[in-house]
């Protein structure tokens, strides 16, 4: 399930009429891509006024900087790339917590591990529930990759990390939803 | 102890959540399913990427949309800049404009007592200018030297009295306001003075027609 159905030539032709000024295509971009930005957002920050606050900025900077838009990504992966920006910059300057990405690289592994596999027979809402405490940064590479639909290079332009970082987010992203659902199993005995 | 993987079942767990969402191509695409029909880690693991995929996507459905208003503020955010930049091309009409407002404001706020206080002791300077005037014709400029002293002290008095929290009535809402409490003092300084600077040249005058415009 994709939140965006809108084809990619299309799209460069909305930005390229919101860079001629035309407010009607800024209107038309931000119905395509409200849910996808906003639900991107609210993975940042659980403040809903703050994500509101960073999707007005996300698309006044898309506003302003359309005209530097070359086609070299799609529409989405400049949006979210824009989006994860402002969200970085407004939580760094009002001293709000941010993941350190450094530090959560540094316990990257790909490699399959054998009780990672009864995840499958978790039901559905033990498993949203365990999304839900995940920290930001695995809820990230979880929305980007399973809701947004985005490639592994399209993830790794987005982030501004290599491949290989996206891989073992998405590894480590699952590694906590086990761990997390361990914990409770450990809880209800 | 790390994990003994088959290079090919390593390879294809990569693969497996690009798969899942169908972003691979044709060859990619081939080779993972050739693989899964005979690799059980990885039918384990691809239906884990299976329940993860379809749980992220109920959560964030159930997630809440933004509110109705976001593209009007959007376009506030973009207009207030222009705005701004239409006021600095008058920065010096924009200041006088602002420093008037504020002069006319303060003058309002500063304790009436300060201006009744300064009239008197000007009033007062005043009469003892012409007394000496009078009874003691030599002694004008002691009285005109009295005048230029008390005038000073009266304004240095006003000025004392006019900021602060246990003097001022309007301290909190003063400092609530978005121009600097700095400019606010200033203000308040430059009315209090210029108020006893016309009180004095009024008396310096009154003294001087006195004295038939001789002084």
């Amino acid at each position: 399930m994709s939140m965006h159905a809108q084809p990619a030539v299309d799209d460069r032709q909305v930005v390229g009429r919101i860079a001629a000024g035309d407010r009607e295509a800024l209107a038309e971009l931000y119905q395509r891509y409200q849910r996808v930005l906003f639900s991107y957002l609210q993975q940042l920050t659980p403040d809903y006024g703050l994500a509101e606050e960073l999707l007005q900025d996300t698309l006044v900077a898309a506003w302003k900087s359309a005209h530097r838009f070359e086609g070299r990504s799609s529409v989405q992966t400049w949006l979210i790339g824009i989006a994860r920006r402002q969200a970085h910059n407004t939580l760094r300057q009002r001293k709000l917590p941010l993941i350190d990405e450094a530090e959560l690289d540094g316990l990257a592994s790909t490699d399959p591990v054998p009780e990672d596999f009864t995840l499958a027979c978790v039901a559905r809402e033990e498993l949203v529930r365990a999304f839900h405490q995940l920290a930001p940064v695995h809820r990230e590479i979880l929305v980007l990759t399973f809701v947004h639909e985005l490639s592994y290079q399209e993830t790794a332009t987005v982030l501004d990390v290599p491949v290989g970082t996206v891989k073992s987010r998405l590894s480590n992203a699952r590694r906590m939803l086990r761990a997390l659902l361990d914990a409770r199993e450990e809880m209800k005995r | 102890m790390k994990s003994q993987v088959p290079e090919s079942q390593h390879y294809v767990s990569g693969l497996l959540p690009e798969y899942v969402n169908r972003k691979l191509d044709p060859f990619e695409t081939s080779q993972v399913k050739q693989h899964l029909l005979h690799c059980k880690a990885c039918q384990a693991e691809l239906s884990t990427w299976e329940a993860i995929r379809e749980a992220t996507q109920f959560a964030i459905a159930s997630e809440s949309a933004p509110s109705l208003t976001i593209l009007d503020q959007v376009w506030a955010k973009i207009e207030t800049p222009a705005r701004q930049r239409q006021v600095s091309r008058w920065p010096i009409r924009h200041v006088l404009t602002h420093l008037w407002l504020v002069l006319n404001r303060q003058v309002r706020i500063i304790h009436k007592s300060i201006w009744i206080a300064s009239t008197l002791v000007g009033l007062f300077c005043c009469c003892l200018a012409l007394f000496f005037s009078t009874h003691s014709p030599g002694r004008v400029h002691d009285a005109t030297s009295l005048l230029t002293l008390f005038t000073a002290v009266v304004a240095a008095s006003g000025v004392a009295f006019m900021y602060g929290s246990d003097k001022d009535p309007g301290f909190e809402i003063t400092l609530s306001t978005p121009t600097s409490i700095r400019i606010v003092m200033l203000c308040r300084m430059a009315l209090v003075i210029g108020y006893n600077f016309v009180l004095s040249a009024i008396a310096s005058a009154i003294i001087a027609i006195a004295h038939g415009g001789g002084l």
